[in-house]
């Protein structure tokens, strides 16, 4: 079922109906329903890889459960009877039986998202290795279709599991509740990735149709629809014409390609995100956030807290955390600090952990060489940051720069989106040489474009209409993004008059049917769901 | 405490508002002239005046010139017909014609695949084209009921608000919006597209395909209704065979089983039929990489050669000639002295 759909829009106001009209304790056993509904609509077969996912880290948490429980009730029964050291060797048998299923389970559901999503790229990677040594490759005869949205429902069901281990939430003890968590059809295919203690607060509350959810909600619904109808489907041409032929067009042409790559991206997967967020709106429900204005960062780091804020979170929670606060992180930067200092053995353990973290994070974006230096790149300009920020305040207070100037932060902004579309149009070309060719384009290729439709093809071959609604909304996304500094554009829009409301929302419907609904006819899903 | 008044009320209101808005938009583009096609107006200012009409699809369109066929056979010619016109809309359109002109002679086109058209093969075109076409809303709204296929509403409703929208903005820009050309009557301007076989697939091209034969009955009986309904109003019925491109004949077979279904239904019917794509000068007089614009349909050159070609045989009826000198018997005769296979016994 397409997202952007009326037959999408009937589902989710028919859910919305059956949801307000049932006993409020049941209302989420509607949306399971629901997701099973969509999920299904998608294909049987992926809806068998949820079900082994949730079943598997359900068992597994439930057993890590009851272990703990058996643990703290022995604990509680032997208080007086056991000395210290056998409470601890108790504890450390317990913990080692909790490890090894969480490692279990973790092996289990990893395992099918490298099968899923890796196995073709390790296979081309064993064959370019054979054959340098002289070898015949492996034929790749597997046709490996990746279930809608494993990378996403891998990483949040995975997050409890190991919030459980740590102890940090209690096991779900309904699997069909726990079955809703992984499965919440608005988040399972393009994320956000949230944790069991928001989420499950959200969803199994009773809820009230309230007017102000339902408006706020349809109001931030119908703006994902025209971000992603009206923005990112209509520069897409363009961006794939550049990027197919970049080596035809001028270097001009070719970083105004860039930009609007970075434009369509994220009017793409912003988009999906308020499309989704508006409608849980509607329910009541409140799912995490994923952006916060991220073209305004002042820093690849700032932007990367600000773009995909939940998968960012995970991996600060479940990779970053861990590898720069393990034991033998620690130790190496014990045996360096006597040789290269105090600053050096500090930073040393956060440049491993990011290291391996923007690793995993280009891998999980997908299965190229390109996608991992794209995010080996990022975490260059992380560690680079972080390795030169004595230096900076240094220069800052040498050429007395003043960080309060909004020139100083404009600059710090322009910067720092012309390089985030730098790294992010390196793995969209292609090949990672591609890429390279791409960005070597911009720079040595100087000519000036002749007209319009040289510095803007495909687009300038749709006609001035498309060109105009383009523009219209990169403008009305930045006037947007400007306001909502200070509060939601929402609340600027609750004082107006609900008649001339309605009006205005009436309007954009006609203009997403006119110039929206036949432009994504013609385009394809949206592009986080291929990661 | 739910809220369900107030959102009831304001969702009503949304959607009413929504709806109403699209009715305009719709309704501008039906009313309007914006598409050639759209003659509505056009056929309402020569009521009373028309006494000869083409009734058909886009073959027939695109092939008169009805100036030509005026001059020639001293009539006030009109083609009623539209791309992807089916028999029982040529049936509704010829009703309001027949109703308000004092028609004495109606010339129906029977392409290859009139006959077996069905409302579930036709193309979304069909229902894009005719509705705009009909005389008032109770006819949209019969043609819906009976002839639209629900699963194309949807993309009928964003065309039309598509092409309602692109009116709009081009009236309050100024532009031109009225594209109907009075003095073509219905006839429709197609520009040359070369379609000639390349010489290398010529042979392996030959009867590649099959036309499809199975007539459909709404068809056999949509058109014995129209014959009637000329008939009962003493009006003069030829069924005429439009010329497709030599290449359409030669890639596909089944031809001689359609004139054969076609010559059996007009004996029953008691009608004159002509097939003139078997005309012998066709080789001479249209060539296929300077008259169609498809393979299926002439372009205006084309129609400029065909419609003298036409009126002369037309005339010739009329007056009693014989005229089947001028034409082969069979598609099979006409593949034998066809373009393609010359150059297949040179080669």
């Amino acid at each position: 079922m397409s997202i952007t759909s009326f037959t999408f829009v009937l589902f989710v106001f028919a859910v919305l109906t059956v949801y307000y009209l049932i006993p409020r304790k049941w209302q989420w056993t509607v949306l399971l329903a629901a997701s099973c509904v969509f999920y299904l609509s998608g294909g049987k077969k992926s809806f068998l890889f949820v079900l082994i996912t949730a079943t598997s880290v359900f068992l597994a948490a439930m057993w890590m459960q009851k272990l703990t429980d058996t643990r703290k009730a022995w604990i509680k029964e032997h208080k007086k009877e056991i000395s210290k050291e056998e409470k601890k060797a108790y504890k450390k048998k317990i913990q080692r039986q909790r490890k090894w299923i969480m490692i279990a389970a973790l092996v289990l559901n990893f395992g099918l998202l490298c099968v899923f999503k890796y196995f073709h790229f390790a296979l081309a990677q064993v064959n370019a290795v054979i054959s340098a040594a002289g070898g015949t490759g492996i034929t790749d005869t597997f046709k490996l279709i990746v279930p809608l949205g494993i990378s996403f429902y891998t990483f949040q069901a995975t997050g409890y599991l190991v919030d459980v281990y740590w102890e940090n939430i209690k096991a779900e003890k309904s699997y069909p509740r726990f079955l809703l968590f992984v499965s919440f059809f608005p988040q399972m295919t393009q994320g956000p990735i949230s944790d069991f203690e928001q989420l499950s607060g959200e969803l199994f509350a009773e809820h009230d149709l309230l007017y102000d959810n339902y408006s706020r909600g349809f109001q931030r619904m119908l703006w994902g629809f025209m971000k992603k109808l009206l923005l990112a489907d209509l520069i897409q041409p363009y961006v794939t014409d550049v990027f197919a032929n970049y080596s035809q067009y001028t270097g001009l042409t070719v970083l105004l390609g860039a930009f609007m790559y970075s434009v369509q991206i994220y009017a793409d997967f912003s988009g999906y995100m308020d499309i989704m967020c508006g409608m849980c709106e509607m329910f009541g429900i409140h799912l995490a956030e994923n952006f916060e204005r991220p073209y305004f960062s002042k820093s690849v780091a700032e932007y990367w807290r600000r773009w995909h804020i939940t998968l960012g979170a995970w991996f600060k929670r479940y990779i970053y955390y861990p590898a720069a606060m393990s034991n033998w992180s620690r130790k190496i930067a014990w045996a360096s600090r006597d040789r290269f200092g105090k600053f050096f053995s500090d930073t040393l353990p956060a440049t491993i952990a990011l290291v391996i973290v923007w690793f995993c994070t280009g891998l999980w974006h997908g299965a190229s060489w390109a996608y991992i230096a794209w995010g080996l790149v990022n975490g260059f300009f992380i560690i680079l940051s972080l390795w030169l920020e004595k230096l900076y305040i240094i220069w800052k207070k040498a050429l007395h720069i003043n960080e309060s100037k909004w020139a100083w932060r404009a600059f710090q902004t322009i910067r720092t989106f012309i390089l985030v579309t730098f790294i992010k149009v390196l793995p969209e070309v292609g090949s990672l040489s591609d890429g390279w060719g791409l960005w070597m384009r911009i720079f040595t290729e100087h000519s000036i474009p002749h007209g319009i439709h040289e510095l803007l093809p495909a687009l300038a071959e749709n006609g001035n209409k498309n060109f105009c609604i383009i523009l219209a909304m990169i403008l009305l996304q930045f006037i947007f993004s400007l306001l909502q500094r200070k509060k939601p554009v929402r609340d600027y829009f609750t004082g107006i008059p609900v008649p001339v409301r309605v009006t205005v929302m009436a309007c954009c419907v006609i203009v997403l049917i006119v110039f929206g609904i036949p432009a994504s006819a013609t385009r394809g899903g949206f592009m986080y769901a291929q990661f | 405490m739910h809220n369900f008044r107030k959102v009831l009320l304001v969702s009503i209101s949304f959607l009413l508002l929504v709806g109403l808005m699209s009715l305009a938009i719709v309704e501008s583009y039906i009313h309007s002239e914006y598409a050639f096609d759209e003659d509505v107006k056009l056929r309402r200012s020569l009521a009373g005046e028309i006494d000869y009409i083409f009734l058909g699809a886009s073959h027939i369109q695109q092939a008169v010139i009805p100036a030509q066929v005026d001059e020639g056979l001293g009539v006030n010619s009109y083609i009623l017909a539209d791309g992807w016109q089916s028999i029982p809309l040529s049936r509704t359109f010829l009703e309001t014609e027949l109703a308000r002109n004092p028609v004495k002679e109606v010339v129906l086109d029977v392409t290859y695949d009139t006959m077996v058209r069905t409302k579930e093969t036709d193309s979304v075109e069909c229902e894009l084209y005719a509705l705009p076409r009909l005389e008032n809303a109770a006819q949209r709204l019969a043609y819906i009921r009976e002839t639209f296929k629900p699963s194309r509403y949807r993309r009928v409703f964003i065309s039309y608000m598509q092409y309602g929208s692109e009116y709009l903005i081009n009236k309050a820009l100024g532009k031109n919006v009225r594209n109907v050309i009075d003095e073509n009557k219905g006839f429709k301007d197609m520009p040359a597209r070369n379609v000639r076989i390349n010489d290398k697939n010529i042979e392996k091209s030959y009867n590649e395909n099959a036309i499809d034969n199975e007539w459909m009955s709404q068809n056999t009986e949509g058109l014995a209704e129209i014959i009637k309904l000329c008939k009962d109003r003493d009006i003069k019925v030829t069924i005429v065979v439009m010329p497709i491109s030599q290449a359409k004949i030669w890639n596909y077979d089944g031809w001689d089983v359609f004139l054969g279904q076609l010559r059996d239904y007009c004996a029953q019917n008691r009608v004159k039929m002509v097939d003139f794509n078997l005309l012998k000068e066709r080789g001479v007089l249209f060539s296929d990489e300077t008259s169609f614009s498809n393979r299926e349909h002439l372009c205006t050159e084309g129609a400029q050669i065909f419609t003298p070609v036409y009126v002369q045989v037309m005339k010739d009826i009329s007056e009693g000639k014989d005229v089947s000198s001028q034409f082969y018997t069979t598609y099979a005769e006409l593949k034998q002295h066809c373009f393609y296979a010359e150059i297949v016994s040179k080669q």
